[in-house]
C-alpha cells in the first residue's frame, strides 16, 4: 500500500470525504485533497467584486489538502490521541513489528525486551506510525 | 525551566538545526533548512517534527539516556520493571514539550527553576 493510499485511507477513517489525488499547479507531485469534516470556520465572505460582505454558505467550503501523515508527526499525534485502549495495545505491537522489521507478534507486559523494543518505537518516524495506524485500524489493503 | 529558556537552550545546543532570530523586536527560533539557505519559524516546544530532528542528532550513548529520561518524563516511572502497554503508549505518544524536556535533561541542559 503506497504512502499516498495510506494517507487517504487514514484521512477517510477520520471523516474526510471525496479524497483524491489531483494534478498540482505548483509542482509534479499530485495534490491530495478532500472535504474536511471539520474545516476552519469562515466568519464572513468578502467578495472580490466589491459587493457587500455576506455570511458564508455551504458552497464556500471546498477541497482542502489532506493532513500529510507520511511526513507530519503532529498530524499523526492527533490520530494517536483517538485510539481506544485496545487499539493502543495493537498499535504498539504493529509499530514494534514495523520499526524492528520483525514479524507481527504478541507483546507481553513483562516481555524481557521492553527497553529494546521501546528503543525503536519511541522515536518512530511519521511514515512508520502511519503504517502502524493503518494496520491497527484494519485499513491495510 | 520556562519555555523561552528551553527554546534558547536547544537552539544553542543544535546550531545546525536551529537559530534564534530577532525580528521586529521579538526573538523567535527558526529551523535551518539545509541547501536552501533560508529559514522557517519553528517551535520545538510544540512541533514534533522539530524534536524528531533533534532526536536523530543524539549519539547512541545519549539515546540510551534519552529513552530512560523520556520514560520518567511521560510516566513518572524510573525503571522498566513495571511498565505496561499504557506506559509504553504514553512514551510513544509523548508531546513535543515532553520530548524537549527529556532531551535537555539528557544533555544536562535542564535547569530546575521555581517556575518548573
Amino acid at each position: 500500500m503506497s504512502p499516498e493510499a495510506q494517507r487517504i485511507a487514514l484521512a477517510e477513517a477520520r471523516g474526510w470525504m471525496l479524497c483524491q489525488a489531483r494534478p498540482s499547479m505548483i509542482n509534479d507531485k499530485p495534490w491530495i485533497s478532500g472535504m474536511n469534516p471539520s474545516p476552519d470556520v469562515i466568519e464572513t465572505i468578502i467578495p472580490c467584486d466589491g459587493s457587500s460582505p455576506r455570511k458564508p454558505n455551504e458552497s464556500d467550503y471546498g477541497y482542502e489538502t489532506l493532513p500529510d501523515y507520511p511526513i507530519d508527526l503532529n498530524a499523526i499525534h492527533e490520530v494517536e490521541q483517538m485510539l481506544s485502549r485496545e487499539q493502543r495495545e495493537l498499535y504498539i505491537i504493529w509499530l514494534s513489528s514495523i520499526t524492528q522489521n520483525r514479524p507481527f507478534k504478541s507483546y507481553h507486559k513483562n516481555h524481557s525486551d521492553t527497553p529494546w523494543m521501546v528503543w525503536f518505537v519511541a522515536t518512530a518516524t511519521a511514515a512508520q506510525r502511519l503504517e502502524a495506524l493503518v494496520k491497527t485500524l484494519n485499513l491495510w489493503v | 525551566m520556562n519555555p523561552e529558556a528551553q527554546r534558547a537552550a536547544i537552539a544553542k545546543a543544535f546550531p545546525k538545526l536551529f537559530r534564534t532570530e530577532s525580528m521586529y523586536g521579538f526573538c523567535r527560533i527558526v529551523k535551518v533548512r539545509e541547501n536552501l539557505g533560508n529559514m522557517i519559524p519553528c517551535d520545538p516546544l510544540n512541533d514534533l517534527n522539530a524534536t524528531h530532528e533533534v532526536e536523530k542528532m543524539l549519539t547512541k550513548q545519549q539515546y540510551v539516556k534519552y529513552i530512560d529520561t523520556l520514560l520518567t518524563v511521560t510516566t513518572n516511572l524510573r525503571s522498566w520493571g513495571d511498565t505496561g502497554h499504557e506506559d509504553i503508549f504514553e512514551m510513544i505518544h509523548a508531546t513535543a514539550a515532553q520530548r524537549l524536556e527529556a532531551i535537555l535533561k539528557t544533555l544536562d541542559l535542564w535547569v530546575q527553576s521555581n517556575e518548573s
